[in-house]
Formats: structure tokens, sequence, C-alpha cells
């Protein structure tokens, strides 16, 4: 296998990642229709937690971290261009294969039960969890190779083997005897919140191979790396300072986000900002500049959403919809602008290509801030005055908001799949041997 | 680089420093004025939050699978003891900011009590909410406070 062939592997990948999770996502909602529900050949009342714990595992964990096995593949064969075997390729390729099935199997046979705990949701059943093993694993071996790189990439590999680090800690340090919940959600807690750190890296990470020049200067590009990997790296530590089920140990992820992330993030908007308004046109096409623009102002929108939290109300998905939307947007444009050409294809360029940008950025703003906006007017306030019912509006205002954006980004998001499926199916294959 | 990369660079990196200060002393820190003690007798706590009333200076507040009980209800502007355990696994409580000015957020071990001392000037009624993940139905775990005057 070549490292373009690997590329293209994670490509299918993390785009069929997208596929499957959406098949689950019409599942679930056939699973709660009256009488087509009878049809299924499971049991819908089981199905429903089991089929939404897929449905997030491939829409948001799997497909960032195949998306993130192409961004290595395509940064390795820039800095290498003469030794583009991969012994490697193959054997990543084909555990995290190994892993999908698996995380597939117990929806689908109805076995264990579900658990939508944070981050990484789960399924109880040994299947399930040997295929986080072999989809963790996969990477994990991706991101060694990466390391000699020493480059921003291998940082974003090493934080990743960081969050590794953290599950494997947790795993050891939990008692066994613990309540399946609290077990889940400790398990992948202090990791989970570590690959929040990688995604942000994976963001600036696309942002720069798309722009196709240098968009952030040298130091300016360590200040942004070090600061994610210096803060990321004090996270196994925390393991043996605290109690893993103390709430020192808890709260201390959540404010490692808070104090690690700004800073980077605001950053790197900064340099692209500065390519979108100063660069000249013959860096930038129109396409990539509408996709950049979406990608930077749903990240940031979603950043300052999390300035605002408080507790359980829709605040806390409103902001992280729109962070995982803008990190989307980008990695859609790395996909169409770098990763298709540099695999032998090439993507028609049209009104249905600009208006998936369009429809998935756009409705992933409406979206959230529909959710920010209800979270934000919480419980009934009764207060002299104000009359009952323009509480109620404006509540059913940000709820018909949040829902219509939601549906406007879920045509964004099919027009996605299904436009790069098929550009993938037609390209063919790679004719390139080592 | 030119001279303001330095000046920049510079200043980048004191920011960082004083993020990671902040955090570094918020370790452990959070929910400091809270006591807690494990509790030895079940039936004695789910009698004190069964039998309460908003005059008592202690009140009661149960967590479990997928509910608080009872829903409270305080006098705007006195001091209360709030108890709060878990009867099951692990929750948290919360506590949104509108209530007392600072959100507050108590994780709770199975079977140990949590005393929060709470102060709610203003009448109306706030919403409370468990923020550790706890089962299925985990985001059904919403009740409030009234707070009468
Ligand atoms: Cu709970």
């Amino acid at each position: 296998m070549t490292l373009k062939q690997e590329c293209k592997a994670w490509t299918i990948l993390s785009v069929g990642a997208l596929a499957i999770a959406g098949v689950f996502a019409l599942l679930l909602v056939l699973s709660r229709t009256p009488y087509v529900q009878d049809l299924l050949p499971w049991p819908w009342t089981s199905f429903f937690h089991k089929g939404l714990v897929v449905h997030v595992i491939f829409s948001f964990v799997v497909w960032f971290l195949a998306t993130m096995g192409a961004v290595f593949t395509h940064r390795l064969v820039k800095h290498q261009a003469e030794q583009t075997f991969t012994k490697l390729g193959p054997v990543s390729i084909g555990l995290a294969v190994l892993g999908c099935v698996c995380l597939m199997i117990p929806a689908l046979f109805d076995l264990g039960t579900a658990e939508l705990n944070n981050y990484v949701p789960v399924m109880n059943h040994p299947i399930y969890y040997a295929g986080l093993i072999f989809l963790f694993l996969s990477l994990a071996l991706v991101s060694l190779r990466q390391l000699r790189l020493l480059d921003a990439s291998a940082c974003c590999a090493f934080i990743y083997l960081i969050a590794c680090i953290c599950f494997l800690l947790a795993w050891y340090a939990l008692p066994a005897e613990l309540a399946e919940p609290s077990f889940n959600e400790q398990l992948f807690w202090g990791g989970g919140h570590i690959l929040q750190f990688v995604n942000t890296a994976l963001l600036v990470l696309v942002w720069s191979a798309v722009v196709k020049k240098r968009l952030i200067e040298g130091p300016y590009e360590w200040a942004v790396f070090g600061i994610l990997l210096v803060f990321a790296g004090s996270g196994p530590f925390v393991y043996m300072f605290s109690d893993i089920l103390s709430q020192a140990n808890r709260d201390f992820y959540t404010a490692l986000l808070r104090y690690g992330l700004p800073l980077p993030s605001v950053i790197a908007s900064v340099f692209l900002i500065r390519f979108l308004l100063f660069e000249q046109n013959e860096h930038k096409d129109r396409l990539m500049a509408t996709a950049l623009w979406l990608s930077l102002l749903t990240y940031n929108l979603g950043g300052l959403y999390g300035l605002f939290l408080d507790g359980t109300d829709t605040r806390v998905p409103a902001h992280y919809h729109a962070v995982i939307g803008g990190i989307n947007l980008g990695f859609m444009i790395f996909y169409h602008r770098i990763v298709l050409p540099f695999i032998g294809i090439h993507p028609v360029n049209g009104r249905w290509l600009t208006l998936q940008y369009w429809f998935y950025g756009l409705g992933q703003i409406m979206h959230a801030s529909g959710m920010f906006l209800a979270g934000l007017q919480g419980v009934p306030r009764k207060t002299a005055g104000t009359a009952q019912g323009l509480d109620n509006i404006d509540k059913i205002l940000s709820m018909g908001l949040m829902g219509i954006g939601g549906l406007i980004a879920v045509v964004g998001g099919v027009l996605f799949v299904v436009m790069t499926l098929n550009w993938i199916v037609k390209g063919g294959r790679i004719h390139e041997t080592a | 680089m030119k001279r303001h990369d330095y000046a920049i660079l510079s200043l980048i990196a004191l920011v960082a420093l004083f993020f990671g200060y902040q955090l570094a002393s918020s370790f452990g820190k959070t929910q400091k004025n809270v006591t807690y003690r494990a509790i030895e007798n079940w039936s004695d706590f789910n009698n004190n939050a069964n039998t309460q009333s908003p005059d008592d200076e202690d009140i009661y507040l149960i967590a479990r699978q997928w509910e608080w009980s009872p829903v409270l209800e305080l006098k705007a502007g006195q001091s209360y003891l709030l108890h709060v355990a878990s009867e099951d696994i692990q929750h948290a409580f919360h506590l949104e900011k509108g209530a007392t000015g600072q959100s507050i957020d108590v994780l709770l071990q199975p079977k140990t009590e949590y005393i929060i001392p709470l102060k709610i000037e203003q009448e109306g009624q706030y919403a409370i909410g468990c923020t550790q993940y706890c089962g299925i139905e985990h985001n059904k775990m919403r009740s409030r406070i009234i707070v009468r005057k």
C-alpha cells in the first residue's frame, strides 16, 4: 500500500462513517414511527438508544479520527515524497475497519445496554469495547508514525497519544464494581477532554492545508501547538494528584478546556481572518473562502457560547454543536480542495457544492443559536410585570430556530456525504506502486 | 521576525502563563464551603426529606436515577443549610447561577451527605439539574427550587 492509497482509505472510512451515522439516524426516526417500527427486525424500544450510540460514535468519533488519519498521511507524503510505501497502512486501516464493524454489531443484534455518556458513548458489551480498542489503537499507531516529522502534525499526534494514556490511566484507576454509567463516564472523561485539544489542533492543521501557503508564521504556529500540547500534557498527571472519582479530578478537565483552548483558537483565527481579508486571490477561490469564513464563524460562535455555560440547560449542546460544526466545515473543505485532488479525484464545482456549505454552516449557526437562546431563558421566572405568554413566545421562537436550523444543517450534511462518496466511487483506483 | 513579533509573542506567552496559573490554582478549590460526611442511616435522611418545612434551617434533597425529590420550597432571604445526597450512584447537584450569583455544582458520591450553605434573595423558580452522567435518562434529571416571599 502506498501512502496515497492509505490516505484514500482514511477518506473512504471517514466519509463512510458519516454515511453509516446517517443510516442509523434514519433507522432512529423509523423506530419512532408508528407501524413502520413494527417492520424493523429489532425490538424498536431498545433500539432507540443503541442506534443513538452508533449514530454519535460514527458521526463524531470515527469521522474525526479517520479524518486525522487522512490529515496525517497527506502531510507525510508532503514531507517525504521519496518514500511512499507504507507497511503500517494496511495494519492501521484494517484495525480501524475491524473496530467500526465491532462498534455496529451490538446495536444490530440487540446486545448489551446503551450508555450515552460524554465524548465516547458506549454499549455495555465486550464486542463494542473491543471495537473501541481496535479503533483507538489503529490511530495510536498512525500517531506514533507521525511523531518523527517533528512538526505541527506531530504535535497533534502527541496530544492524541496523551488522550490514549488518559484512557488507560482511567481504566487502571477505576474500581471494577462501579455502576456502569459512572464507569463509562469516568473512563472517557479525562481522555475525552484531551481529544478536544486534538480536534482543535486538527482544525488548525486543515485550515493551514487548505490555504496552501503558510497560514501561520513559524513562531506563531509553535505558539499555537505548543500551548495546546502543554495544557493537554497536564492531563495524565491529574490522575496521580487526585482520585479519579473526586470532584477535583472532574472539575480540572472542565477548567482545562476553559483555560487551554481559547488562546490557540484566537491566534489561529486571527491568522485565518488576515488570510481571508488581505490575501491575493491567486491563493484562494470563492468556494474555499466561503467555506473558511463559515468554518471560522461557526467555530468562534461556539467558543463564544462556551463562555456562558451554566450547568444543565441547552447552552451546553449549543456550545459544542457550533464548535463541532465549525470543525466539520474545515474538514469538508479540506476533503474537497486538498484530499480529493490529492487522490486523483476532482470535485465538480457547482451550485450544489456551494449550497452544501451554506446549508451546513448557516444551519448549524441557527441550530446552535436557537438552543443557546432557549437555554438562556431557562425555567420561566414568575416576576411581576412580565406576561407569561411573551415568555412562551420567545421560547417557541428559539425552539423553532433550533429545529429549522437543524433540518437545514442535516440537508447540508447529507449533500456532503452523497456528493463526496459519489465522486470517490466514480474516481477509480489509484494506480501507484511503491 | 520583526520587533513587533517579539512583542506579540511575549504577550501570548504571558497570557498563556496567566491561564496556566489560573488552571493550576483552581485545582481542588471548587465549592470550598461545602462539607460532607458519610450517611450511616439512610432512612433518617429519607425521613428528614419527607417531613421538612420552609421554616426549618436544615433542608434535604435526594438525588436518584433520574429525579430530584422533593421539590424544594424556600423563603426568599432566609439562610439555609441544604443537605443533598444520592440514593443510588454518582450524580452532581447543580443550581443555576441566577439563584445566588454563582453557580453551585457539587459531585455527589453515593450515600454521602453534602451540606451546602444556601441563601436566595430573589423570589422565583431556579433550575437545578444533574451534571454528572448517571444513565440513559440523565438528561431528564432536572427540577427546580421554588422561592417565595
Ligand atoms: Cu444524575
